[in-house]
C-alpha cells in the first residue's frame, strides 16, 4: 500500500469517526455497549483473580505467618474487654439519643440502604483519565450512576458508569467531582472540589464570616441532592480569609486514603422520590451503619 | 501455529494484559496483541480482536466512546507507514512505533479530554505515554518469543 492510499484511507476513516463520535455524543449508545462489554470482561477476569488472592492471603495469614500471634492474642483480649465496656456505655447513650429524637419528632431516614462492595482495580486502560476505581457491584446490585460510595472513614465518591456486575467509581479527589459540604462545628457551607490525587481538596464559596477553622470535620450537607446529609468527607487543612474576596481559601484532606481502598459501601436509594427531588434527613441509625460510628482520626497531613 | 495453540496463547495473553493494565494506570497492554496480529498479517483474527480491544478499553475507561478507536487507528497507521521502510517483524519498527505513539497518546487524550470538557493533568498524560513507550518493545518481544517457541515445539 503506498503512502497516498494510506493517507486517503486515513482521511475517510477520520470522517467516519467524527460522524460516529457526534452520533454517540447525542445517543450514548456506544458508551452503553462499551460499558457493558468492558466492565463485564473485567468482572470475568478480575473476580476469580481477586478471590484467589484473598484465599492465598488468608492462608498465609492463618497458617504460615504466625509470628507474635500469642502476644497479639493477649493484646486483643484486653482490647475486646475494653470495647465491651465501651459498648455498654455507648448503648446507654444511644438509647438516650433515640428517646430524645422521638421527643423532638425528628424523622429518621431509612431511605438509604448500604450494600457492601469490593474494589477490583484502580484506574485502568488508556481511556481512564479521571481518578477512578472499579468495584464488583453493578446495576443489578443497585450501583446505578450517581450512587454514593463510602469507606469506613467517610465518603469515597459516586458511581460514574455501570454494567450488570461491575461499576466505575469517580473518586472525591478527581477535579470533576463536587460535593456540597458543611463544617461540623461551625455549620459553614461550601462546595468541596477535587484537584487530583496529588493535591489537597478545595472548599469553595465558604463565607468569610462563618468561621471555618483548620482541623474541623466536613460532612455532606445534602444540599446538592446527590448525597445523604451527615457523611464525614474531609478534614480542613487550612482556612484563610483574603482581603479581596468574601469567600475563604480553604484546603482539606479526604478522610479516606484513596490509594488503599479495598472494601466500600454503596448507598442505594430505596425511597419513593428520586434523590434530587427530596429533602434529606439524617442518615439511618442501624447498628451496622458506618455513618453513626463517626469518623476515625484523619491521616497525618 | 495450530488453532488450539493459538486459542491457548490468546486465553493467557488477554487476562495477563488486563492484569498488567490494572497494575499500571493508563497503560494499554492489549496493543501488543494488535501489533502482533498486524505483523503476522492475521487480518481475520484482527477483525475479531480489534473491536474487542476497543470495547474493553472504552468500557473500563472514563471518557466518552471514541478515544480507543483513534488510538488503535493511529497505532495501525504508524505501523503501516513504518512497514514501507522496515521489515514487518523488525524490532526496530516496533521501537519506532512505540516512540511515535508517545506524542500521539498525549495529543489524542488532551484533544478528547478538552472536547468533553474534562480536567486532565498534562503531567499525568505525559508520564503514562512514556510508560507506554517503554512497555511496548519488551512486551512485544516477550509475546513474539513465546509464539515462536510454541511454533518450534509444534514443528
Amino acid at each position: 500500500m503506498n503512502f497516498r492510499r494510506i493517507l486517503s484511507l486515513a482521511i475517510v476513516m477520520l470522517f467516519l469517526f467524527l460522524g460516529l463520535y457526534s452520533w454517540n455524543q447525542r445517543t450514548r449508545a456506544l458508551d452503553d455497549v462499551a460499558s457493558e462489554v468492558g466492565l463485564e470482561v473485567l468482572h470475568m477476569v478480575f473476580t476469580p483473580l481477586h478471590d484467589a488472592r484473598r484465599r492465598v492471603e488468608a492462608w498465609w495469614r492463618d497458617y504460615v505467618h504466625l509470628v507474635d500471634v500469642q502476644r497479639e492474642n493477649v493484646r486483643l483480649r484486653e482490647r475486646v474487654e475494653q470495647l465491651e465496656a465501651d459498648l455498654l456505655r455507648r448503648g446507654e447513650e444511644r438509647a438516650e439519643l433515640k428517646r430524645l429524637r422521638e421527643l423532638l419528632a425528628l424523622p429518621l431516614n431509612d431511605d438509604w440502604q448500604a450494600v457492601a462492595a469490593t474494589v477490583l482495580t484502580g484506574r485502568m486502560g488508556p481511556n481512564a483519565v479521571l481518578e477512578s476505581v472499579t468495584v464488583n457491584r453493578g446495576y443489578l446490585a443497585g450501583a446505578v450512576p450517581g450512587t454514593p460510595l463510602l469507606a469506613r472513614r467517610g465518603l469515597v465518591g459516586r458511581i460514574l458508569r455501570a454494567s450488570a456486575h461491575t461499576a466505575t467509581v469517580l473518586l472525591l479527589v478527581d477535579p470533576g467531582c463536587r460535593v456540597a459540604v458543611r463544617g461540623q462545628q461551625s455549620r459553614a457551607t461550601g462546595i468541596l472540589a477535587g484537584r487530583g490525587a496529588q493535591h489537597a481538596l478545595e472548599v469553595r464559596f465558604v463565607d468569610r464570616t462563618q468561621g471555618l477553622t483548620p482541623g474541623e470535620l466536613l460532612v455532606t450537607s445534602g444540599l446538592d441532592g446527590a448525597y445523604p446529609r451527615g457523611i464525614p468527607v474531609a478534614r480542613v487543612l487550612s482556612a484563610k480569609a483574603t482581603e479581596y474576596s468574601q469567600f475563604m481559601q480553604v484546603r482539606a484532606v479526604p478522610l479516606v486514603q484513596m490509594q488503599n481502598l479495598e472494601d466500600v459501601l454503596l448507598l442505594e436509594y430505596k425511597g419513593i422520590l428520586p434523590p434530587a427531588e427530596r429533602v434529606f434527613e439524617e442518615p439511618a441509625e442501624s447498628p451496622d451503619s458506618p455513618l453513626i460510628q463517626g469518623p476515625e482520626p484523619a491521616p497525618a497531613s | 501455529m495450530s488453532a488450539w495453540a493459538e486459542c491457548c496463547w490468546w486465553s493467557v495473553f488477554i487476562p495477563g494484559a488486563l492484569w498488567v493494565q490494572s497494575l499500571v494506570p493508563g497503560l494499554d497492554a492489549l496493543l501488543v496483541g494488535v501489533l502482533v496480529l498486524a505483523q503476522e498479517r492475521r487480518w481475520r483474527q484482527m477483525a475479531c480482536f480489534l473491536p474487542f480491544c476497543i470495547l474493553v478499553q472504552e468500557g473500563v475507561g472514563t471518557q466518552s466512546f471514541g478515544a480507543s478507536m483513534l488510538w488503535y487507528a493511529c497505532a495501525l497507521l504508524l505501523f503501516s507507514l513504518g512497514r514501507g521502510w522496515f521489515e514487518g517483524r523488525s524490532s526496530v519498527l516496533v521501537l519506532l512505533v512505540a516512540c511515535a505513539l508517545a506524542p500521539v497518546s498525549v495529543g489524542l487524550m488532551s484533544m478528547l479530554a478538552s472536547l468533553q470538557q474534562l480536567a486532565v493533568d498534562p503531567h499525568i498524560l505525559l508520564g503514562r505515554s512514556i510508560v507506554q513507550m517503554f512497555f511496548l518493545p519488551p512486551a512485544w518481544l516477550l509475546s513474539m518469543l513465546t509464539r515462536r517457541r510454541i511454533e518450534r515445539v509444534q514443528a
